[in-house]
């Protein structure tokens, strides 16, 4: 018999709350307990710790009921304190927030398991997501990556190294070449090792299968005129 | 052209410079001329040189030329026999040559006091005027001089009846002709030892000495003036000795010479020695008439000596009244005589005197003025110091004013600041409370309606807080503190970031935006939030560069689209502008806007790092 997976889903909204467990109910040997605060989601795994603690939290990352008796005031400070007492606990954050900042910030520094959007997952997304949280892993929903790879093109485009790059890499057809090409910002040029560390790190950025589409996406995407 | 100019300015620089150079020959010409003019005893010559010396120092003031100008009046008097005046102008000229270092000059005019002293039978004075010259000339090895000083020393010692003294001193001055090879003086120095002997009455070594001159190479030729003296001398000696062989025809000779040389006051001498031969061989008549010849010569030439012995000889060879009338002529002038000696030595000590009292009190003088310079100097010194005073007190005043100014300035700027602030709390406290009362409330009515079953409504509701929550979003102040700010422009921009709306930022990592201020950074963050929203909404721009850059203390943001752009003098400005230019003005900074139909839009930010 597989084993029960006990999670703690955190929203100030009843309504998604009752939406989301909706959604769960499609999911096996799931144990589920609901919360309106991160006071009592904080409170709840702190008890839960003692015989059998939780296994996921999913929180949405604003809470609109707190007032000034509220510890705890959003999905982050929430996030934070688990972090600050080393509380063994897979995070998933489940929001309406979509900006690159809120997103950049809570990816950036709290570095959940999970990052979905409330809006648009399902029992399959959320059941995948549950499955690559337990097993050690890392979802982000479809929308976020996106938005990450969005920023990381902002990024690229601000970079005179990876412009200079990406331009020159279609004028030859050996990597090697490309050496005494590129400059740095001093004006000494680039090494082929930095060259094709460089590449290699703007087709991840780019999700880039080779060199060719690496210049294809970069042009598709508008970081080349 | 410039070359021209500069040869312009060289020619009188060249012109000059030859002038300067041609004076020292002047100098040396007029003055080698007034020697000869005294040697030629042409007194005309000597006054019109003396003039020319006088105004050519008064152009260039070199005392030199001073010194020589009392010197050439000093030989003027000389001429006019005023032995006074002369002795008046050497000490004058001796004077000045000390003051300039000028020993050679200071040695030979105490020499020429020396003579004048002797002559005027100051033999005392002399004496101590030529070692005084001795002292000047002998540090400066100037041994044709020295010789003629211990020349001068010599007759003075045989006069003061020092004779061992006298010999030893012709002896120096013959010892020094060795070197010297002077002919002329070493002639008057054998003469003057001849002399000494004469006078001493041993007539057999002064007869050596005088017929050791006699036997000088072409002594008749080359100096005619010495051999007369030394012939004279001899002739006298011989005489004395006995010797009578062609005494009036060598005495005629002698005579001859001296006429020729000019020599009047030395005729009058040989006179008188062939009158006394005269005598001697008993040829009184004739000795009469060479008396009467000496006695016009010595009155013309003021050979005072000589005028005596003419007269003496004269009243002893006449009789009777005549006899008695040259005596009293002796007595009288005697006693003139000696009365202007004594007149004379009095006016050289007077002159002495005097000057040196001059000199003492020019060096009071000299003292008072050094003082009064001094003072003068202070004076200056301290009115320097005032000026510099009272700049530097202007100058820490107006360093104080731009001080106070300055911090006057930041002290506004602070409370615009801290203006700002209270602002973006209050906006933060709004939204706060916009959030959680307003939209909680408005959550609680929405519940109730939903349970009611009131769905449309509760439809319309959770609109209205969807608008509040938006507000209120845009309401809360950007913060940051959580996300920094090259962070926080890249995320902004990565949410408006599609392939068809390209927008590009310039020069955002080259900054160190940690030590700029958090107003500055918002007001940066909004304006470029607002510019790409309208780009977005009204300008169907494709395309948008962004442009950071830190420029005399103040960062520059440069925003350019390539939208449809606007009519800058018809269109009002929208409130998202408005605010922007207020919050720009606010921190002193400027908010320029630029654009053209068709061309789009550039919007150029100002604001100063530290106002």
């Amino acid at each position: 018999m597989p084993k029960t997976t006990k999670i703690l889903l955190t929203d100030d909204h009843q309504l998604i709350i009752e939406g989301i467990l909706s959604y769960l109910n499609g999911i096996e040997n799931l144990d589920i307990v609901t919360t309106n605060s991160c006071d009592d989601a904080y409170a709840k795994i702190k008890v839960a710790l003692v015989d059998e603690p939780f296994d996921i939290l999913f929180t949405d990352l604003s809470f609109d009921n707190t007032d000034n008796s509220s510890k705890i005031d959003s999905g982050e400070n929430l996030i934070k304190t688990l972090r600050s007492e080393n509380i063994d606990i897979k995070v998933g954050v489940l929001t309406g927030h979509s900006e690159t900042n809120r997103i950049f910030n809570v990816i950036r520094n709290l570095e959940p398991s999970a990052y979905l959007l409330k809006g648009k997952c399902n029992t399959n997304e959320l059941n995948f997501a549950i499955q690559k949280m337990l097993a050690g892993e890392i979802y982000y929903t479809h929308e976020i990556h996106q938005k990450l790879l969005k920023r990381a093109l902002v990024e690229i485009q601000m970079d005179d190294v990876a412009i200079q790059i990406l331009k020159e890499l279609p004028n030859h057809p050996k990597i090697s070449n490309l050496e005494g090409v590129v400059k740095k910002e001093d004006g000494s040029f680039l090494k082929i090792r930095s060259i094709e560390n460089k590449l290699a790190k703007l087709r991840t950025d780019l999700q880039a299968n080779n060199n060719t589409d690496l210049v294809l996406k970069a042009k598709e995407l508008g970081i080349l005129d | 052209m410039i070359k021209r100019l500069l040869i312009f300015l060289l020619f009188p620089l060249v012109i000059f410079a030859q002038d300067l150079n041609e004076r020292p020959s002047i100098k040396n010409e007029l003055i080698e001329r007034g020697r000869q003019a005294y040697f030629s005893k042409d007194l005309n010559k000597l006054q019109k040189i003396t003039t020319q010396v006088d105004s050519l120092y008064n152009l260039e003031g070199d005392s030199i030329l001073f010194a020589k100008y009392y010197h050439f009046k000093a030989l003027q008097h000389k001429l006019t026999y005023k032995n006074d005046s002369a002795f008046y102008f050497y000490h004058e000229s001796k004077n000045i040559s000390k003051l300039i270092n000028d020993s050679l000059a200071v040695g030979r005019r105490l020499l020429s006091l020396a003579v004048l002293q002797r002559n005027a039978k100051d033999f005392l004075g002399s004496e101590i005027s030529s070692i005084e010259a001795l002292q000047y000339l002998e540090p400066i090895k100037s041994y044709k001089y020295i010789e003629v000083v211990y020349n001068n020393l010599g007759v003075v010692a045989e006069e003061l009846d020092k004779k061992e003294e006298a010999s030893i001193y012709y002896n120096k001055a013959l010892e020094i002709n060795k070197n010297n090879k002077n002919d002329r003086e070493y002639l008057f120095t054998i003469n003057n030892l001849g002399f000494l002997y004469q006078n001493q009455s041993k007539h057999n070594k002064a007869k050596e000495y005088f017929l050791k001159g006699l036997k000088f190479d072409s002594i008749e030729q080359n100096h005619p003036h010495q051999y007369s003296l030394l012939l004279e001398n001899l002739i006298f000696s011989e005489l004395q000795l006995g010797m009578k062989d062609q005494v009036i025809n060598r005495y005629n000779k002698v005579l001859e010479i001296k006429k020729r040389e000019n020599n009047l006051q030395g005729v009058s001498t040989t006179l008188l020695n062939i009158a006394n031969f005269y005598i001697d061989i008993n040829k009184n008549q004739n000795a009469k008439l060479y008396g009467l010849e000496a006695l016009k010569y010595a009155k013309q030439t003021h050979n005072n000596k000589r005028w005596l012995d003419a007269l003496q000889l004269l009243s002893v060879l006449s009789s009777g009244n005549e006899s008695k009338a040259y005596l009293e002529e002796y007595i009288t002038l005697n006693d003139s005589l000696f009365q202007q000696e004594r007149q004379l030595k009095n006016q050289f000590a007077k002159i002495r005197y005097e000057t040196d009292k001059k000199e003492k009190e020019n060096t009071f003088l000299k003292s008072e003025n050094e003082k009064r310079l001094a003072e003068v100097e202070k004076q200056r010194q301290q009115k320097i110091i005032g000026w510099l005073v009272a700049i530097l007190s202007v100058l820490i005043l107006l360093s104080s004013i731009s001080f106070f100014s300055f911090r006057r300035k930041r002290l506004l700027y602070q409370a615009q600041l801290q203006k700002i602030q209270a602002r973006e709390n209050e906006r933060r406290q709004i939204a706060k409370s916009l959030h959680d009362e307003v939209a909680g409330d408005l959550r609680l009515l929405h519940q109730k309606l939903a349970q009611s079953q009131l769905l449309p409504e509760a439809q319309k509701l959770e609109e209205v807080k969807e608008n509040v929550r938006n507000l209120s979003h845009q309401l809360s102040s950007v913060s940051f503190e959580k996300v920094n700010f090259v962070d926080q422009i890249i995320n902004l921009i990565s949410d408006y970031f599609e392939p068809g709306f390209i927008i590009r930022v310039h020069g955002l990592k080259e900054i160190n935006w940690h030590n700029v201020n958090q107003s500055i950074k918002r007001v940066l963050y909004l304006s470029i939030r607002e510019s790409i929203q309208n780009c977005q909404k009204y300008a169907e721009a494709s395309r948008i560069d962004i442009n950071f850059k830190v420029h005399k203390k103040a960062v520059h943001l440069d925003i350019q689209d390539n939208g449809k752009g606007f009519n800058t003098n018809n269109s009002k400005k929208g409130i998202g502008l408005q605010n922007m230019d207020e919050r720009v003005g606010e921190l002193n900074g400027k908010l320029a806007i630029s654009s053209e139909l068709e061309k789009g839009t550039q919007i150029a930010i100002q604001v100063p790092l530290n106002a």
